[in-house]
Formats: C-alpha cells, sequence, structure tokens
C-alpha cells in the first residue's frame, strides 16, 4: 500500500529558479528507498519539497490520511535548552503516546543506543556521533509510517551504523517505509529495495538496482558504476 | 612565509574588520556631529585640568587612584592571532605558528602598555599638579603598573582556560583580591618613598611574566582555547554595540551540559497532552536562556522606572497601556522564535494545539510581568515615600 506519493513538476528556493523538475516516485509500506545523486543533485530539495520546507512548489505531494512521519536531518538540530529526554517528552506530549509505553520506549532507544546516561543533558553539546544517535531516537519514538531520512550514516561509529540498519530493518518489518538520501552507495546496494538517482535536480533512473543497470546499460555494474555513469557520464547533459 | 609578515598579515586584516565594525555604526554624520565634537570637549577638557584643577579632586586621595589604575590594569589580554584553519595548516609549520604567537603576544602586550600610558597621561595633571608627584615617582609607578598588566594578562590567559564557570569565578575573584593586596604593598612602599622596591618588584614582575607567558603560548595543546579567545577579543566591538543597543536581543550561549531548573528533565506539567507539551517547551527555553529572562525583566525594569518618575496620573495610565501592549507582541514574537524553529516542532505549527498552547503560554507570562510591575511600582512607591520623595506618584 503507498504511504507517500511524490509528483513534483517543480521546485526551488526562489520563484522561477527551479531546482528540481520532473520527480515522481512513491513509497510503500516496508520499502527502503534510497535517494541517490551527487552534491548538489537536489536531493535536500527533493527531502524539502516532501516535508513543505518550499514555498516554490508546482506539484503534489500526498501522504496516506493519518500517516505520520519522521524527518532525520543531515545536520542534527536540537533546542539549546531542552534535554534529551525533554525533546523525547515534548514528541511524546504532542503525539499524545500513551506515558508508559512512551517512556519503556525510550529507555530501550536510549539503551541500545548507549545514551541512557546523557538523557538528562542538552543534546546540543553532544559529540557528533551521539548527536546523530539522538536525531534517530527522536525519530523512532513516535514509531512513524514514514521515515525520511537524510545522510544518516554521517558521524556514526560502525556499531551505531550496524544498530541503525538493525533498527531500520526492524522498522520495515512493522511497515514502515522509508526513504534515505545517501552517498554511501556500497551499503545503499546492499539495503535499499528501490532507487531514486538524481542529478542536476532530474530524476536519471528509478527502481530496483536490477532497473538502474538496464537504465544505465550496465549489466553488471554495481550501484557504484551506475551513479558515476549519471553523474560523470554524459559531460555534454 | 614569515612568522612576522604572518602576524602583520593578520593584524592588518583585524584592524580593517574592526574599522567595518566602527564605521557600521559611526558614518559621517556620527563622526561630524557627535565623535568629533566629542573628542573637540575631551581635549579642551584636559587641557582646562592643566590650567585649573577641578574642585572634585579634593576629595579623591590617592590610594583611589591607585585603585583605579588597578582596576583599569585587568582590562586587555593575550592575543595570539591563530584562526581555526591553523589546526588543520599552519600548525604544519610549528616554527612559524609559534614565531606568529610569540610577535602576537609582543603586540599585546606592547598595545596594553600604550594603554597603561594612555590612562597615566590622562591622569597626570593630577599626579603633578594636585598630589604633587616627581616625575621619578610617576615613572617608577608606570614601570610597575606594566610589569602588573604583563602578570595580569598571564593570569587572565590561564583563568580562561577554565572550563568549570564556578571555578573560573572563585579563582579569578581570588586572584583579583590577591594581586590587590600586593598592589596595596606597593602603594605602601611607594608611599614609605621606597621607590627602588616599587621598581624591583616590576623589574622581577616583568621579566618572569614575559618568560611565562611565552612558555604558556608555546604549548601546542592550547590551540582551542587560543581560538577561542581571539574570537571574543575580534568581537568585543561588535559586543560592545550589542550591550548598547537595548532593541537587539543579544544571544547568550550557554556553556552548561546540563539543566540548571528542571534538573533531570523534571516535567512541569503531570498532565501529559499536546497543548502542555508545547507550553512546556516553551516555558524551559524561555526560563533557560538567559537572553530572554533579561529582556523581559529590562522591559518590566523600563515600564516600572516610567510609572514611578514620570508625574502626571494620565501618562502614567498611557505608559502602563504601552507596557501592556508592548509586553504582549514581545512575548508573542517570542513564541514565534522558538516554538517553530526546530523540524521537530515546526510540523506541528499549523495545529490547534499549537496556538492554543501560544495564547495560553503568552497570557501566563503576560500576567506575571503585570503582577511583577505592580510589585515593583508599590515598592518604589513604599521606598520612595520613606524618604519623603514621592517623585510625582498619583501625582495628578
Amino acid at each position: 500500500m503507498t504511504l507517500l506519493n511524490v509528483d513534483i513538476q517543480s521546485a526551488g528556493y526562489d520563484k522561477g529558479k527551479e531546482i528540481i523538475n520532473n520527480i515522481h516516485f512513491n513509497i510503500k509500506e516496508g520499502e527502503l528507498i534510497g535517494l541517490i545523486g551527487p552534491n548538489g543533485a537536489g536531493k535536500s530539495t527533493t527531502i524539502k519539497t516532501i516535508l513543505g520546507l518550499l514555498e516554490n512548489k508546482e506539484g503534489e505531494i500526498s501522504f496516506r490520511e493519518n500517516t505520520k512521519y519522521s524527518y532525520v536531518p543531515e545536520r542534527p538540530v536540537f533546542y539549546d535548552e531542552l534535554t534529551l529526554w525533554e525533546h523525547l517528552d515534548f514528541i511524546a506530549a504532542v503525539e499524545a503516546l500513551p506515558d508508559k509505553e512512551y517512556k519503556e520506549k525510550a529507555k530501550d532507544l536510549l539503551e541500545q543506543y548507549k545514551l541512557m546516561e546523557h538523557a538528562h543533558e542538552y543534546p546540543g553539546k553532544y559529540s557528533k556521533g551521539m548527536q546523530q544517535k539522538a536525531m534517530l531516537i527522536l525519530a523512532m519514538i513516535t514509531s512513524p509510517k514514514v521515515y525520511i531520512i537524510d545522510e544518516p550514516f554521517i558521524g556514526l561509529d560502525p556499531n551505531a551504523m550496524k544498530l541503525f540498519l538493525k533498527l531500520i530493518e526492524t522498522e520495515q518489518k512493522r511497515g514502515a517505509g522509508i526513504l534515505m538520501s545517501t552517498h554511501v552507495l556500497d551499503t545503499a546496494e546492499k539495503v535499499c529495495d528501490r532507487f531514486i538517482m538524481i542529478h542536476k535536480g532530474q530524476l536519471k533512473a528509478t527502481g530496483t538496482l536490477k532497473d538502474i543497470r538496464e537504465q544505465c546499460n550496465l549489466p553488471d555494474g554495481s550501484l557504484y558504476d551506475c551513479f558515476h555513469l549519471i553523474a560523470e557520464g554524459n559531460p555534454d547533459e | 612565509m614569515s612568522s612576522w609578515k604572518l602576524f602583520r598579515d593578520r593584524y592588518i586584516r583585524d584592524r580593517k574588520y574592526q574599522y567595518r565594525v566602527i564605521r557600521s555604526i559611526a558614518d559621517w554624520t556620527i563622526i561630524i556631529y557627535l565623535i568629533i565634537p566629542a573628542l573637540l570637549f575631551i581635549i579642551f577638557q584636559y587641557r582646562s585640568w592643566w590650567m585649573e584643577l577641578p574642585s572634585w579632586i579634593e576629595y579623591i586621595p590617592f590610594i583611589l587612584i591607585f585603585l583605579l589604575i588597578y582596576l583599569l590594569s585587568w582590562n586587555g589580554s593575550i592575543r595570539t592571532y591563530v584562526e581555526e584553519a591553523d589546526k588543520v595548516f599552519l600548525i604544519k609549520m610549528q616554527s612559524v605558528f609559534l614565531g606568529m604567537k610569540k610577535w602576537g603576544y609582543l603586540y599585546s602586550l606592547f598595545s596594553q602598555s600604550v594603554v597603561t600610558a594612555i590612562t597615566f597621561l590622562i591622569l597626570l595633571p593630577f599626579l603633578r599638579n594636585h598630589f604633587f608627584l616627581s616625575w621619578q615617582e610617576i615613572g617608577a609607578l608606570f614601570f610597575f603598573f606594566i610589569a602588573l598588566k604583563a602578570l595580569i594578562m598571564l593570569v587572565k590567559y590561564h583563568l580562561k582556560k577554565i572550563d568549570k564557570r564556578i571555578k573560573k569565578l572563585a579563582l579569578s575573584i581570588l586572584l583579583f583580591v590577591a594581586l590587590s593586596w600586593m598592589c596595596q604593598l606597593i602603594y605602601y612602599l611607594w608611599d614609605k618613598d621606597a621607590l627602588f622596591l616599587v621598581c624591583l618588584c616590576g623589574i622581577v614582575l616583568l621579566p618572569a611574566s614575559i618568560y611565562f607567558s611565552l612558555k604558556s603560548i608555546r604549548k601546542l595543546s592550547a590551540i582551542d582555547h587560543e581560538i577561542d579567545m581571539g574570537r571574543a577579543d575580534k568581537t568585543k566591538n561588535i559586543e560592545l554595540i550589542f550591550i548598547l543597543s537595548n532593541e537587539i536581543e543579544k544571544p547568550i550561549v550557554s556553556k552548561r551540559t546540563k539543566p540548571l531548573l528542571f534538573r533531570r528533565s523534571k516535567r512541569m506539567f503531570k498532565k501529559r497532552v499536546p497543548v502542555n507539551g508545547f507550553i512546556e517547551l516553551f516555558l524551559k527555553v524561555f526560563l533557560r536562556n538567559r537572553s530572554y529572562v533579561i529582556s523581559y525583566f529590562q522591559i518590566i525594569s523600563v515600564g516600572t522606572v516610567a510609572i514611578v518618575l514620570i508625574p502626571p496620573l494620565w501618562i502614567k495610565i498611557i505608559i502602563f497601556f504601552g507596557f501592556l501592549i508592548m509586553m504582549n507582541s514581545w512575548l508573542s514574537l517570542v513564541w514565534d522564535k522558538i516554538a517553530p524553529s526546530n523540524p521537530l516542532s515546526k510540523k506541528y505549527s499549523e495545529t490547534d494545539f499549537y496556538f492554543k498552547a501560544r495564547k495560553r503560554a503568552v497570557i501566563f507570562l503576560f500576567t506575571i510581568a503585570i503582577i511583577l510591575l505592580a510589585f515593583f511600582v508599590l515598592c518604589w512607591h513604599s521606598i520612595l515615600s520613606q524618604f519623603g520623595m514621592p517623585f510625582g506618584l498619583f501625582r495628578r
């Protein structure tokens, strides 16, 4: 069942200056979709358009009715004056999560990510890796149906990365759809069900790895080979 | 590139930056109509002190002048001109890097000595014509205070490296008192005409301070602190402009890792509903951010003073209504700044509970502000009445 339908004709920061054009895809239950593209391709703009953060947009973004979503930005953003636990408390209050269940889940996530003893400290003062973990916990606490994650692997140590992938898998099994923008192509190749490849604001290839290989004419190519071809292969484009 | 050339380039760049900061508030009209007349006034005033001493100097003992110079000696610090990118690039060329820091230190000492010289120059009419100090006595004091300044710069360099606020504050107070005792001893020696001992103290202090300062800045481990100190020194003029402009809300960056209020994430509301969640978020951010609390009390105190001091009742009523409008709109603005500033909360900014929470939080702080205003006005009224000074309070 489709959780999110993205039908962007054009979008940009300033009126008349489009950054992305004709980007269409959807996210179904239990799917992990990799949003791939070189720097400046328009990945973050696509995410911002989905989140409704860009005013200049032509097209439609539709979530399935009553679908909760969580967004994990590339750079962790916190309230400087709230502890991590207070961030969680806030989300629990506004999402009307049952107190007991929420506390159990929060403690469980904090234990797993080894942040329990730092829960009553300001996350703005954490190390970069800890901040990234905190952002993931904040995203997971509501058990949303859709995750929009921008570059999740930056700053994560190998253990945290493994834990993140495990939790993502659990969420997929629960039926959550995940859109993940990343540059870590070897990991993306292993874990993502489908890919959306963007270059210069345009959708260049979409589908499973097999589909992408076909579209790139690289039957035995890796995701990286396809990415390289799209990003560098057609200089005249 | 030599260390001297590197230092010189950074120094010139810094001067240009400071010039642009000053020019951002002082355009030609300010220079012509304010700064030049002020300078002329100061020059004429200074000249008049040489011709005839002002009468107020009669009441000022020399120990107070001594204390004033001691207080002014705490101004200024070591600047090594280290920049963030040096951690990556310049640190590899240690001789150039350390050489640049050495020049930076020597320049800091020189510029601070010039400041001390200017202080003495300003005080010179009083030192010569009122306290009747000889040139040798003035020279000895000047030399001692330059040495003391070098010592204070070294002390401040190490104090700034302390992360714990309480420890830093306690040590700062302790050292301030200890050095003031040393100054009192110097004053005692100077009073007893032991000029040689005053000079001797300077002769020991100055080279020792320079030696230990140069030794301290040679440590590569201090690079992060030096970057912070350099940044603070570079932006001090901007901060001064901020302090002098009441309309600008100053961003205060706290170094705390845990909150002081509502420790261990203690909740404000037992009932966990969306409205309470937003109110709690707003109130905690508001109370833990000093810049909001300071602005809140500034508005209340300005309102209090205006209501207490301005006589006619009808103007007091207008001021009171002005206060109500201003406080309400400021609190609403602060809500709009805090609540949707994070993607976590922004996604709820169109919901009913968001607006309900906004209304309740603003009304809560607004009511407290009115109560505080009434309390302060009554306090002032009763204090002034005690001294028989109604200041027109409730006068028609």
